[in-house]
């Protein structure tokens, strides 16, 4: 095509030549001489440049020629501005950068279909219980059958729930994380092993011989990627089991945890007993819809089987409901609103940054104003310039889109790394062709958006001042100080959102440090020792023996065990009846959390006893049953009375414990369970001697700071009891408090982040303006000072004019924010979405970097000397 | 002001206008840029002056429409030129816009002399 373009071209010359040959010739006959003659030709002819160009334009391929022209004068530009030019590509590398990084896990995490062949067809179900307690929706085996086989919209179901095992064989047992699942389970999915198969409905049964899948991770890591692996025997919990297959490599489920290694069969497990109670609520449940089925029909499909389930077992399903959503949103839904928070928090900073580079471009197009004008003069059209001009700043936007690029690259295995633990599919975060493409637009649409407005200004120019005058003239006049006015005002209003938002954050961070916890986390140590997978004929025995062994450490002050430590992910609520009190209606009984302790737990975690005693050496397993319970027992279901010697009746706790009336010794203060931010619930405590627990907690107070050196000494003293004793999550309590509010800190650290680097843009911008105000206006500057103006003058003149544009963005900044906060509602904890102390504080804090912005030109423009003033220009 | 400077001196053609002039001068056979110029500025009593800045890209338009075919030819005087000329499907546009042509032309003369209907309006 160019060598074709480049003979048209010649063609055209040699026409527009022959046609002024032949006009010059035409005079010469007609008796002027041959130099008149072509001038005149010449003349008559018009501008030849412009000629050839309208021409060249009937060709169809103009707008590429003239597109690689503008290019080409576009790079010139650039490289002829170095300095302009790394302004603004740094600018926008940062903005652009941001926005792709924070897309990219918006990608991986909200938008990337899930990793299963059926992913499109995948929902959840969840058990909604009115009366709470169970948070984490999960479904009693009976009832999940029977949604299965009554809902004829769903064409598998699957039950599966989170568990691990201790994988022997060779050295020290390893604990692996892994599943136990219905047999449908893979086809619900629609996912088989890449080697062997998946288990069958036969392998799903009480009694049948035990099988496994396992993870081609675990295959690679630990049976070396054996291609015999199908049919050998691993020990899994000290059980001989088969592996009939091995999944293909990244395949993970379910995805909330970052890796599982194992899958069993549910039917076989040990959990035989459970999986005919129709009260144990202890399994996750997901379903393939048939094709064509939408979710909201087979909502009413399940609404259906729970009204039936609901008359049929009043005593477990009264009240209760099931609730269908896309598994992917069920997934992802408690990071969604933090990630969208953050994802339009960068494209503020990228907004911010798009005003700075358009501040820059207007502060260049006023000093090219006479090349615009010469270009004009020279017969360019208005869309001509303003098509040039937009090729630079769409030069400028695509460098800067393709720094931004690597600077995502460079901020993503950050953001990976500070994973506070709650993102799903972390490892599957990556610069992908959807976040490319993502980047090229943001580009693009950056460079029309910051080089719209400076190319029509410039395109706009008056001839006879800009040819005439120095080209530098005055401030560019009123409208293009008004767009710059504009601007300043955006960056600042755009600044204080991001800035209100980050204050919110930072409030409920230090308010959510600031919840007491219930107990006191400094200088404690927790272990978790598991007796049920091993063989202990009195788990009790083995836990006295620990405990004791641990108090005779140096340096420990006390030492205690529960069975749930706090902050741990389990979460289980069992119904109770208060004795005396009639049978409660199916569907309204009493609730509340059990937790096994043994007699020094509360002394160890420091929770203060309010009424009553702990529980203590006296309460065996051969002495009166009795039960300490919170005070938001006591509260709800002891409301006005005194909880102390009444009788609760206690059953389905624990697989060995039988109903029993327990009674009520004490009330203590409550515990933050579940996190800093959930409030404590109904709990009550047990002695482990009283309610055999599966694995117990040991929760060491160190006399000292020197919490970490004690970890060795415990682990010692475990081993010591029991050289095979299972023992995992050896850490500090601090940590796990901390690890707690990892997503908190996360989105108040990014958030924070972000709305730093639009103060700082915002104040460079302030700056730039304010500078080239000033730079504009010192001829007028020392006219005023030649007229009496004194220095104050001048520096209230120009800091004045600053600060009206700061408390004009302040003022629109503020009711953006009043409007914007709400949404990110759910990331607050303990602080208002309209906290008035927050704003305050924002934008006090804009308007004094703003003075400082505008200061320093202000003085500047003080410092002008009248006569060189005068003398310039 | 340059695009004013631009136009000053012509006698603004009507959109098409200029097509109809190109095709009409090509009909009496192959002629050159230069000479199509020359032969509407004679052929209109010197009163149609046509732009080089129009001419050009009227007959660069009207060669990529497939009216005109164009040929380099060497002159009387032995210089090479660029020599247009009409095709047959740019004699069945001239044709059309001819007739479209008289009927403007008829249309306006109506309008700007209405006495005709005038009375019984």
């Amino acid at each position: 095509m160019r060598l074709w373009g480049r003979r048209r071209d010649e063609e055209l010359d040699e026409e527009v030549r022959s046609h002024l040959r032949m006009a010059a010739q035409e005079r010469v006959e007609r008796g002027e001489t041959p130099e008149q003659a072509e001038a005149a030709a010449r003349r008559e002819f018009g501008n030849v440049a412009l000629v050839k160009e309208v021409t060249r334009e009937m060709w169809g391929w103009a707008w590429l020629r003239q597109f690689t022209q503008d290019l080409r004068y576009g790079l010139r530009t650039m490289r002829r501005g170095p300095g302009f030019t790394a302004a603004a590509v740094l600018t926008l590398a940062l903005g652009i950068g941001a926005n792709s990084a924070i897309f990219s896990v918006v990608n991986a995490v909200l938008l990337r279909p899930l990793p299963y062949p059926n992913a499109g067809r995948l929902v959840r179900i969840r058990r909604v219980d009115p009366r709470g307690g169970n948070v984490g929706g999960t479904v009693s085996y009976p009832n999940f059958t029977d949604f299965r086989e009554q809902a004829p919209g769903l064409e598998h179901a699957a039950a599966y729930s989170d568990s691990y095992a201790w994988l022997g064989g060779g050295g020290e047992p390893e604990r692996i994380e892994g599943v136990y699942a219905s047999a449908d389970l893979f086809p619900t999915l629609g996912v088989s092993p890449a080697l062997g198969r998946a288990f069958t409905p036969e392998e799903d049964r009480p009694g049948a011989p035990l099988v496994a899948v396992i993870s081609h991770g675990l295959w690679q890591r630990r049976f070396g990627s054996d291609g015999g692996i199908i049919g050998r025997e691993i020990l899994l919990d000290g059980d001989k089991t088969t592996v009939v297959g091995v999944m293909p490599r990244g395949f993970n489920f379910p995805l909330g945890r970052k890796s599982n290694d194992f899958w069993v069969p549910l039917g076989s497990s040990g959990y035989g007993e459970m999986l005919k109670n129709r009260r144990a609520n202890n399994h996750s449940v997901i379903a393939s819809l048939r094709q064509g089925v939408a979710v909201g029909q087979a909502q009413a499909e399940l609404d259906a089987v729970n009204e039936r389930l609901a008359s049929q077992y009043p005593e477990a399903n009264a009240g209760a409901a099931a609730r269908v959503t896309e598994l992917q949103s069920d997934l992802v839904g408690d990071v969604r609103p933090a990630l969208l928070v953050l994802l339009a928090s960068v494209s503020f900073v990228l907004l911010i940054a798009c005003a700075n580079v358009a501040n820059l471009l207007l502060a260049r197009a006023a000093a090219r104003g006479r090349e615009m004008a010469l270009r004009t003069a020279l017969g360019a059209t208005r869309g001509r310039i303003v098509r040039q001009m937009l090729t630079e700043s769409l030069l400028l936007s695509a460098a800067g889109g393709a720094a931004g690029l690597l600077v995502a690259s460079w901020a993503l295995p950050l953001l990976v790394a500070a994973d506070p633990g709650n993102i799903p599919r972390v490892s599957e975060i990556d610069l992908d062709p959807r976040v490319l493409a993502f980047a090229l637009f943001v580009s693009l649409l950056t460079g029309v958006l910051f080089g719209l407005a400076p190319a029509l200004k410039v395109s706009r120019p008056d001839l006879n001042k800009s040819l005439k005058g120095g080209g530098r003239g005055s401030a560019g006049g009123p409208a293009r100080s008004r767009v710059r006015s504009l601007l300043i005002v955006s960056e600042v209003a755009l600044s204080l959102v991001l800035l209100v938002g980050a204050g919110l954050l930072i409030r409920s961070f230090v308010a959510l440090l600031g919840t007491p916890p219930g107990y006191d986390p400094s200088q404690v140590l927790t272990a978790t020792l598991d007796v049920s997978r091993a063989v202990y004929p009195e788990p009790e025995r083995f836990f006295q023996q620990v405990g004791a062994r641990v108090r005779e450490l140096p340096g420990v002050e006390a030492a205690g065990m529960t069975s749930l430590p706090p902050l741990s992910a389990s979460d289980t609520s069992v119904e109770f009846r208060i004795e005396g009190r009639p049978e409660p209606q199916p569907g309204s009984a009493p609730v509340a959390r059990p937790l096994a302790i043994d007699e020094d737990f509360f002394r160890a975690m420091r929770v203060p006893v309010r009424k009553g005693r702990a529980l203590g050496e006296q309460d065996t397993g051969r002495s009166l049953k009795v039960v300490v319970v919170n005070e938001e027992l006591a509260r709800r279901y002891f409301p006005g009375e005194d909880p102390i010697g009444k009788r609760l009746i206690l059953y389905h706790t624990y697989a060995k414990s039988e109903p029993a009336p327990y009674e009520v010794v004490g009330v203590v203060s409550d515990v933050r369970h579940r996190g800093l931010n959930v409030p404590a619930s109904p709990e009550f405590y047990v002695s482990y001697l009283q309610m055999a627990p599966p694995r117990m907690t040991l929760v060491v107070r160190s006399a000292t700071p020197n919490v970490a050196g004690l970890a060795a000494s415990v682990r010692g003293a475990i081993t010591e009891v029991d050289r095979g004793a299972l023992v995992w999550d050896l850490r500090q309590m601090d940590e796990r408090l901390a690890e707690s509010v990892a997503p908190q800190r996360f989105n108040t650290l990014l958030l924070g982040l972000f709305a730093l680097v639009a103060l700082a843009l915002a104040a460079t911008g302030i700056l730039g303006v304010m500078s080239y105000t000033v730079a504009a206006r010192t001829h007028e500057i020392g006219i005023r000072l030649a007229l009496g103006a004194t220095r104050a003058d001048i520096l209230r003149l120009v800091v004045g004019r600053g600060m009206l544009l700061t408390l004009g963005g302040v003022a629109s900044g503020t009711a953006a924010a009043l409007g914007l906060t709400r949404l990110m509602s759910s990331l607050l904890y303990g602080v208002s979405t309209t906290d008035p102390v927050t704003f305050v504080v924002v934008a006090a804090l804009i308007s004094v970097v703003a003075l400082i912005a505008c200061y320093v030109p202000a003085r500047r423009a003080t410092q002008v000397d009248p006569l060189i003033a005068m003398r310039y220009e | 002001m340059a695009k004013e400077s631009r136009y000053r001196n012509r006698i603004e053609l009507l959109q098409g206008t200029l097509d109809l002039l190109i095709l009409q001068t090509l009909q009496w056979g192959p002629q050159h840029g230069y000479g199509i110029s020359q032969a509407i500025r004679v052929n209109s009593g010197e009163v149609l002056r046509v732009d080089t800045g129009s001419l050009y890209p009227a007959l660069h338009r009207l060669e990529r429409h497939g009216w005109v075919s164009s040929d380099w030819k060497i002159s009387d005087n032995n210089q090479r030129v660029k020599v247009y000329q009409l095709t047959a499907k740019g004699k069945k546009q001239l044709a059309s816009e001819r007739s479209r042509w008289e009927q403007l032309s008829e249309a306006i003369a109506r309008a700007l002399n209405p006495q005709g209907e005038g009375g019984e309006a």
